[in-house]
């Protein structure tokens, strides 16, 4: 007799289906039916000229962006900007996320619980703040480090701003998710390691790395989508500015496609950036064993 | 409202805040629902012209009504020789000072530049002006020296036109001298409600600011420049305008007159502080006493209704975009304006695609 799974055990197929049934529409009407539109969308020219009444265009608006010589400008920053956040953002999360399981810190929860502040605010609320204090006539930034800096005038600075921001919106969910995967791993283990006499640094590259690198590629796979399909943090600061200096791949097709209301060609270029950051995850999962961490 | 419904009870009238109301608009009408009116600014009007969301109704306004709204508020709501909306209230940028800084206010610019060159101080934390320059603030400079942004009647962009680059020059070189550097808007607000600069450039919205920190302001209009001519701001003008919904185009064009006519329109403008536009509206003692809307109403005469059509869509964008590059000294002003001359061509030529 084969084995019974647990599910299987206490609830009939049918019965699963029906259970699921609810959250699956919900799924399917908020975020399966507008995927489809808008694969659908990229293929026509619906513009406001063409608002009612739009013709399927075929691939016309793709070609269109890629025979665009700003589009491989933009591409080339885009990646730029997914390599700085994914190492920055992993590389505090992880830094974090050490700091705070470390056995010699007392209080570590209360810290823990401060860190993770940046995550219970609003991203837009807190954007503008970061604007606020980056403004250089009176922002706080330039006061603190005693500089005169104007940080939305220079390309650098304005990167470097955007980046800091960033990646302290980001941290908490990747510092939460590696203090997870640091406290699972059993302290058996450490233990062992400092009776045959392991340094720390020795411990951290031969056990606790290993054993949370699943948690980390899985980490990457999400940062490095998220940050590819960034929007707000560069648009509520810089808004690509100055000249097109910090735009990345969703602000220029904002202003390629939404300055003129051309709804098909943005869909297009959205899309595109979704295959781009598919093709991320897979080549993640298949690489990184990045689904060993979810399993 | 009730005034109204109680003198023609065959008539159900309801009002509706609706957030993001253009949006909402173009889903509604096209499936028959939604208002039979909406009150909406008259920049928006070719958009809403071009999905078909509104109808013309010179036909329908009484020969008395159209004597009422002067002509240069009727041209902010007519594009293709019809009239889209009947008019409500007016409002554009002028020019606030400081009593206790400034005796009487500069007419010209030559005397604003004196005024600002005197206060301007930045050491101090002290400038000579307040302007949240934009590309919707700064268009009285452009305006001054004939330049435009998009030209309704002969459907064409003009960021490097002659008057154009001239007026963002003009304002580069005698106007940011004396700013603050840096174009936030709450930054360069700021300094007047502080009392940190004598003069400012801003509009209605703004008002209650300097009240509320407790300044003793005074409105002016824009000064002229000497031998160019007055400085001329943007208008907004609200309007109410019919949907295609309308079952009776006749009664609620009637309503809408009646609304915006005196005394309704001075007792709306009483509670909301907007400018009423209907000429016996501003012969009310209520507005023409008042400090700030009879200046308002003497700058208005002096301003250029927004562009109408969605072509100004891109011209807002790159202008945006052109103006920060610029004022970041990354771009030269002719170079600037000229490269997002040509970004704005060809998202219209895409948008007519």
């Amino acid at each position: 007799m084969a084995a019974r799974t647990p599910s299987s055990f206490l609830i009939n197929r049918k019965t699963l289906l029906i259970l699921i049934l609810p959250s699956l529409t919900f799924y399917s009407i908020f975020f399966i039916y507008p995927i489809i539109m808008n694969v659908a969308l990229a293929f026509t020219n619906r513009s406001m000229y063409h608002f009612y009444e739009y013709d399927f265009v075929g691939l016309a608006n793709f070609v269109e962006m890629l025979s665009s010589a700003d589009f491989y400008t933009v591409m080339g920053r885009t990646f730029f900007w997914v390599v700085c956040t994914v190492f920055l953002q992993i590389g505090c999360g992880l830094f974090f996320a050490l700091f705070f399981t470390s056995p010699h810190l007392k209080g570590r929860g209360i810290y823990r619980g401060l860190m993770l502040l940046p995550w219970a605010f609003p991203n837009v609320v807190m954007i503008l703040v970061w604007r606020g204090m980056f403004n250089p006539s009176f922002g706080v930034i330039n006061v603190l480090f005693g500089t005169k800096i104007n940080w939305y005038n220079s390309p650098e600075y304005a990167f470097l701003m955007t980046q800091v921001i960033n990646i302290w919106l980001a941290y908490p969910f990747l510092m939460l998710l590696l203090t997870g995967a640091i406290q699972s791993i059993p302290t058996e283990l450490s233990e062992l390691a400092e009776m045959f006499g392991c340094s720390s640094l020795q411990k951290l590259r031969y056990i606790t790395f290993p054993l949370v690198k699943p948690i980390l590629s899985y980490g990457t796979l999400l940062t490095s989508g998220t940050a590819f399909m960034q929007f707000p943090v560069i648009w509520l600061l810089t808004r690509g500015g100055p000249g097109n200096a910090t735009d990345i791949i969703m602000t220029w097709a904002y202003k390629e496609a939404f300055y003129s209301q051309r709804f098909g060609y943005h869909a297009a270029i959205a899309i595109f950036a979704s295959l781009i950051s598919l093709i991320f995850a897979l080549f993640a999962i298949k690489r990184g064993g990045v689904l060993e961490g979810i399993k | 409202m009730q005034q109204y419904s109680e003198k023609n009870p065959e008539l159900l009238l309801e009002f509706h805040h609706v957030d993001d109301l253009p949006e909402k608009l173009k889903l509604a009408v096209p499936a028959g629902v939604g208002p039979d009116f909406i009150r909406w600014a008259h920049d928006k009007i070719g958009e809403f012209k071009l999905l078909d969301l509104i109808v013309p109704i010179e036909d329908y306004i009484s020969p008395e009504f159209k004597k009422q709204i002067p002509d240069y508020i009727w041209a902010a709501v007519t594009l293709d020789g019809h009239i889209w909306g009947i008019p409500e209230t007016a409002e554009s940028v002028a020019l606030l000072y400081n009593k206790d800084m400034v005796s009487a206010p500069p007419a010209t610019m030559d005397e604003m530049i004196a005024i600002m060159r005197q206060y301007h101080d930045p050491a101090a934390g002290k400038y000579g002006l307040s302007y949240p320059a934009n590309v919707y603030s700064i268009s009285c400079f452009i305006h001054a020296f004939g330049g435009y942004y998009y030209d309704d009647a002969r459907d064409k962009a003009g960021l490097n036109d002659t008057g154009t680059i001239k007026g963002v020059q003009y304002l580069f070189e005698k106007v940011k001298p004396y700013m603050l550097d840096d174009l936030d808007y709450g930054a360069q607000a700021a300094l007047f409600a502080e009392k940190k600069a004598p003069l400012a450039i801003n509009g209605p919205w703004y008002f209650s600011v300097p009240t509320d920190a407790g300044v003793n302001w005074g409105l002016a209009k824009l000064p002229t420049i000497s031998g160019v001519g007055p400085l001329k701001p943007f208008m907004g003008v609200q309007a109410f305008m019919v949907t295609k919904n309308c079952k009776d185009i006749g009664a609620t064009v009637k309503f809408l007159e009646w609304i915006t006519s005196p005394p309704v329109s001075v007792d709306l403008s009483v509670v909301t502080g907007n400018l009423p536009v209907n000429l016996g509206a501003l012969e009310d003692s209520r507005i023409k006493n008042d400090p700030i809307k009879s200046v308002l109403a003497e700058q208005v005469k002096d301003a250029i209704p927004m562009s109408k059509k969605p072509e100004m869509g891109p011209v807002w964008g790159r202008g945006y975009d052109a103006l920060n590059t610029i004022w970041a000294g990354t771009k030269s002003i002719v170079d600037g304006l000229n490269e997002a001359q040509k970004l704005v061509e060809e998202d219209i030529r895409k948008m007519h695609e």
